[in-house]
């Protein structure tokens, strides 16, 4: 909670913004979360950034923390998989929450709008990677060989340069 | 025919309080139990007594049952249910179903030589103190009853109370009112995968727990670190079921007490998203349960199976961090959730429900339906605690008793 609280004292807060971001398509069930931390206990990105934090993501919005979130580069890294939608018992469909605040963060000029577009490249990009990588390992799925993931990535990554 | 003044579905907490309190007051009831004995799913359940009563009630069932003992106005139909009922100008004439009853009652003498020599284990005794006191034979598993030759139990048997050729039977019944006190059911964490039931061994549900610790509290001597993931089935809107089931919080903490008490070195944890403890002892008894159980705010997002251990997953609320933590025992306590019967039985006798599927009633706790002569009592209107059942159980019972005492003076 530290964190947190260190947050809320230096902040600037909003009331309206829980409203505005609840009001968009997505954001309606925003107020309902109950602070429970299903969310970020399954967030694959949580798992590899413990600094990425659903739930606290969450409470930002509810207290009304408007600049610090728009502008955070926490907003980006969420990879939209799901899994916090279908795990939270609120049905508060974080990972849609998640697209109306980067909407918001665009309107308000947090972003350049080029920046969208370079994130879905990267997304795209990722999709590639990751089935140019799968490729390498599916032949051998019967036989369970050991495989060292960096040179799978190098692997893929000449393919991809190859087509 | 069978002629009673009111007809009791379901013996457990509510429908055994019930039908005391109804014979109390000198009304005939027959009491209808789809099972082979009373007492309810609470008849299964462990005293948590540590060195003082922890005021779970779990021995109050068993005395609503031992009171009934000896009253000649009381029927009991087990192995039974409610197949047809027709409304005749302020009375019911009633449908009952019953199974084949293969032991008799009168002749049984609870010595349970027929468990031991039955080979297929389809012999079960009845928990001490819930009647009817009688063996009984479930003829799905039994296999003399199943195209095949076993005379095991009939011959084991000293008093000749065993009858394997026994039929199913349908009775008819005539009653002025009925009070429907057929519980509840627990969820089955099934529902929620990622909680690894039925495949991470190692994870029970509490009503499990309840059963082992009851049976053979010694089994769990293996168990030196445990958890406990509260809300399973509870408060989750994404499952439908966004309602308190308002037993859990309290069973766990009095089931955590007993596991301490049991093992003062044992590691017990209980993962909530928030504890819903109410009652006006509520400080004292939080305290006095907490001490020396973990309580983790957090609620876990998945357990899975480690090396010898089970890994339970979640954000440490405190910290803002997620966690993983292992354990021998995970114990998910369940909610409580409607019957899926409730469906044909608001059929039959014509009630509705809720959106929950529980009974609906006019007035909360006091069990009048939008059927004359029909009342609900106990959990299958929704969530109680046994206390709260045999409470509802009485005082439906009282306001059956008030309209069958207005009609004999009208
Ligand atoms: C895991 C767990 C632990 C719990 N621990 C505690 C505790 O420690 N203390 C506490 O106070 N409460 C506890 N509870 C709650 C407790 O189980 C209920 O309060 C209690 O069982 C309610 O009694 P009831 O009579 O309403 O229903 P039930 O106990 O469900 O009894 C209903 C009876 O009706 C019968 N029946 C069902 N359908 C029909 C039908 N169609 N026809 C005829 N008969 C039928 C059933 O066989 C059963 O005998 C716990 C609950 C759970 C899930
Ligand atoms: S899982 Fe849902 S209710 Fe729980 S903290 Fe996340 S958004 Fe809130
Ligand atoms: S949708 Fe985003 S926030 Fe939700 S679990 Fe996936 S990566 Fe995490």
């Amino acid at each position: 909670m530290v964190g947190e609280e260190k947050l809320r004292r230096s902040a600037s807060f909003d009331p309206e913004f829980k409203w505005e971001v609840s009001a968009r398509p997505g954001g309606e069930h925003l107020k309902t979360c109950f602070a429970c931390g299903v969310c970020t206990a399954g967030c694959p990105v949580a798992e590899i950034d413990p600094a990425y934090n659903p739930r606290r993501i969450i409470r930002m919005v509810i207290l009304g923390m408007r600049q610090q979130v728009l502008s955070s580069e926490m907003i980006w890294l969420c990879s939209t998989c799901y899994t916090c939608y279908a795990h939270c018992p609120q049905d508060v469909r974080f990972t849609e929450i998640m697209k109306v605040l980067r909407e918001m963060a665009v309107e308000e000029g947090y972003v350049h709008s080029s920046f969208l577009e370079c994130i879905s490249r990267v997304d795209r990009l990722s999709e590639s990677l990751r089935r140019q990588m799968l490729m390498e390992i599916l032949p051998h799925r019967g036989e369970g060989v050991e495989i060292e993931e960096r040179d799978l990535l190098t692997r893929a990554l000449r393919n991809l340069e190859d087509r | 025919m069978v002629t009673v003044d009111v007809v009791v579905l379901g013996g457990g907490a509510a429908g055994l309080a019930a039908s005391r309190t109804l014979l109390g007051r000198g009304y005939s009831v027959l009491l209808v139990e789809k099972e082979g004995h009373t007492g309810g799913r609470a008849a299964g359940y462990a005293c948590k007594a540590t060195d003082d009563c922890q005021q779970c009630q779990v021995c109050l069932v068993a005395d609503e049952a031992r009171a009934l003992t000896g009253a000649d106005q009381l029927k009991m139909l087990v192995f039974s249910s409610l197949k047809g009922v027709q409304n005749q100008n302020g009375s019911f004439q009633l449908d009952v179903a019953q199974g084949p009853i293969c032991v008799d009652p009168q002749r049984c003498i609870l010595c349970g030589r027929c468990v031991d020599a039955c080979p297929a284990g389809a012999i079960r005794l009845p928990p001490p103190g819930f009647p009817p006191a009688s063996a009984s034979v479930d003829p799905e598993i039994c296999r003399a009853r199943n195209a095949q030759t076993c005379r095991a139990c009939v011959e084991a048997c000293p008093t000749g109370a065993i009858d394997l050729q026994a039929a199913a039977r349908t009775h008819r019944v005539r009653c002025r009112a009925i009070i429907v006190a057929t519980g509840f059911q627990p969820f089955d964490p099934r529902q929620l995968p990622r909680l690894g039931y039925g495949r991470v061994p190692g994870v029970i549900t509490a009503e499990e727990l309840e059963r082992r610790m009851r049976g053979d509290p010694g089994g769990l001597a293996a168990f030196k670190r445990v958890a406990f993931v509260q809300c399973v089935g509870s408060r989750n809107v994404t499952l439908g079921r966004g309602y308190c089931s308002q037993v859990c919080c309290r069973y766990a903490l009095r089931l955590a007490a007993r596991l301490r008490r049991d093992d003062p070195g044992r590691r017990v944890a209980i993962f909530y998203m928030d504890l819903q403890v109410s009652g006006k002892d509520v400080r004292m008894r939080w305290e006095e349960l907490g001490r020396g159980v973990e309580l983790i705010q957090g609620a876990p997002a998945s357990i899975v199976a480690g090396e010898a251990e089970v890994l339970v997953r979640y954000e440490d609320l405190r910290q803002g961090r997620v966690r993983q933590e292992p354990f021998d025992l995970v114990v998910l306590s369940v909610g409580m959730g409607a019957s899926p019967h409730n469906v044909e039985l608001a059929r039959l006798l014509g009630l509705n429900l809720d959106p929950h599927r529980f009974f609906a009633t006019q007035e909360r706790g006091h069990g009048s339906t939008s059927r004359r002569g029909v009342w609900v009592a106990g959990s299958a209107a929704g969530p109680t605690d046994i206390g709260g059942a045999i409470r509802q159980g009485r005082s439906v019972a009282l306001a059956v008793a008030r309209q069958l005492e207005d009609r004999r003076h009208a």
